[in-house]
């Protein structure tokens, strides 16, 4: 009876982990797309902000037909395709995490399997004489033996493919928010320097009335807006990236049977935070 | 002393030339009028070198950084095949257990002679079947 309870209490746990598991990676999987979609991406800063792009702008030739040489952004696409691989490999991650957890993978239903054996006993079987009883008992001890092993098993499986790859998968979100809050916070920082080294500077000399220089005040604040907009943007992917590493960690290496309820509990509280940030991320870039 | 820099260390050189840039760009625009043409014209040179060297030193870090984690990347591939793998044996799994039933319901009307019931147990097994 005691194997029993420590059986039926040990599967729960595991139907709930896993239900848990489920809800961390569609949260996680969602975050990192929407990390890829919202922040700025290496070639497009440089093809905008680029010493010879921004020439562009205070082109002053008739019909602005200078000549300018070509832009190279060789590194900056190699940038982009380096970090779009980093974001792919965590988004396939945490889609065949969510995929293995959902619950509607291996939940056998054993209805129609115990009808047809029931609407057969009058023909074939009289002496069976399952009555409404019989088949709801028979239906929960297939659905137990059918579903709770293979339950368990998924659950294992989960739990220990989060704690192989949890050192990997740590290394691999720092990176990531090092792309993000160095190199490419780096990049935003270059392009607002561009901008006035080889716009603001310029044009605010060439203007002549104090109308002139208050237009291209206006300008150049409306470009900063913009600029700290795009730092807004990374600095909350960044804290999508900790957080999500913190939860994986937490699912990993939460200990089920004592204190799972207060793992679940700062889980859920994340959850919410990281859609929450999610939404705002999706809204800064409407 | 290492040989190379490091994705850090080549974050914090290229912060050093957008700062040098900024302090350039700062001492031009109030500068301006005591300099002369050639000396404005050295400046704007000055500055897009640094600009083009502090722009692909920050994404060249991304590079360097990726070096570092391309085994945790491979890792982390790895375990998404596995993952793949293990929800292609568990559907294959449900499948079985699917065809289980199925066989279950025709072989009740077969039982029962319901021809109907027949005909769709018979196409249900056959299309179970050629999924799998």
């Amino acid at each position: 009876m005691r194997k029993l309870l420590f059986a039926g209490l040990a599967f729960f746990v595991s139907c709930k982990s896993t239900e848990s598991i489920n809800r961390f990676a569609k949260s996680a999987g969602s975050a990192i797309v929407e990390i890829n979609r919202s922040t700025p991406g290496f070639n497009d800063l440089c093809r905008i902000y680029d010493p010879v792009a921004l020439s562009r702008q205070k082109d002053t030739s008739l019909y602005g037909k200078a000549v300018h040489p070509a832009i190279r952004c060789g590194e900056y696409k190699q940038a982009d395709s380096l970090t779009g691989l980093i974001n792919q490999t965590l988004a396939n991650y945490f889609s065949m995490l969510q995929a293995v957890s959902d619950k509607k993978l291996i939940a056998y239903n054993a209805r129609d399997l115990v009808n047809s054996v029931a609407d057969m006993q009058t023909a074939v079987y009289p002496m069976l004489s399952l009555n409404d009883e019989k088949i709801s008992a028979v239906k929960g001890i297939l659905n137990t033996i059918l579903n709770e092993p293979l339950k368990w098993y998924r659950y294992n499986k989960l739990a220990a493919t989060m704690r192989e790859t949890d050192t990997a998968l740590a290394r691999v979100m720092t990176a990531y928010s090092f792309i993000l809050d160095s190199a490419l916070a780096g990049e935003i920082n270059q392009a607002r320097q561009n901008y006035t080294s080889f716009v603001y500077a310029p044009l605010y000399e060439w203007s002549r009335t104090p109308v002139e220089k208050w237009i291209v005040n206006q300008q150049y604040n409306q470009f900063l807006l913009t600029m700290d907009e795009e730092q807004i943007k990374i600095h909350k992917a960044v804290i999508l990236l900790r957080t999500i590493q913190k939860d994986h960690r937490l699912m990993a290496f939460g200990k089920p049977a004592s204190s799972f309820a207060d793992t679940e509990a700062e889980i859920t509280r994340d959850i919410l935070l990281i859609n929450k940030l999610i939404t705002e991320l999706i809204q800064s870039i409407k | 002393m290492a040989e190379t820099l490091n994705a850090h260390q080549l974050i914090r050189l290229a912060q050093c030339l957008t700062r040098m840039q900024s302090a350039i760009t700062d001492y031009e625009l109030h500068h301006y009028t005591e300099l002369s043409a050639v000396q404005k014209l050295r400046l704007e040179e000055t500055l897009t070198g640094l600009a083009a060297a502090a722009g692909r030193m920050y994404a060249y870090s991304v590079q360097l950084i990726f070096q570092d984690t391309e085994t945790q990347l491979q890792q982390l591939k790895q375990a998404s095949e596995r993952l793949q793998k293990f929800l292609q044996t568990a559907q294959k799994i449900q499948q079985v257990l699917d065809i289980v039933s199925s066989v279950a319901a025709l072989a009740d009307a077969i039982i029962s002679h319901d021809l109907e019931g027949i005909t769709t147990g018979i196409d249900q097994f056959a299309q179970m079947v050629g999924n799998n």
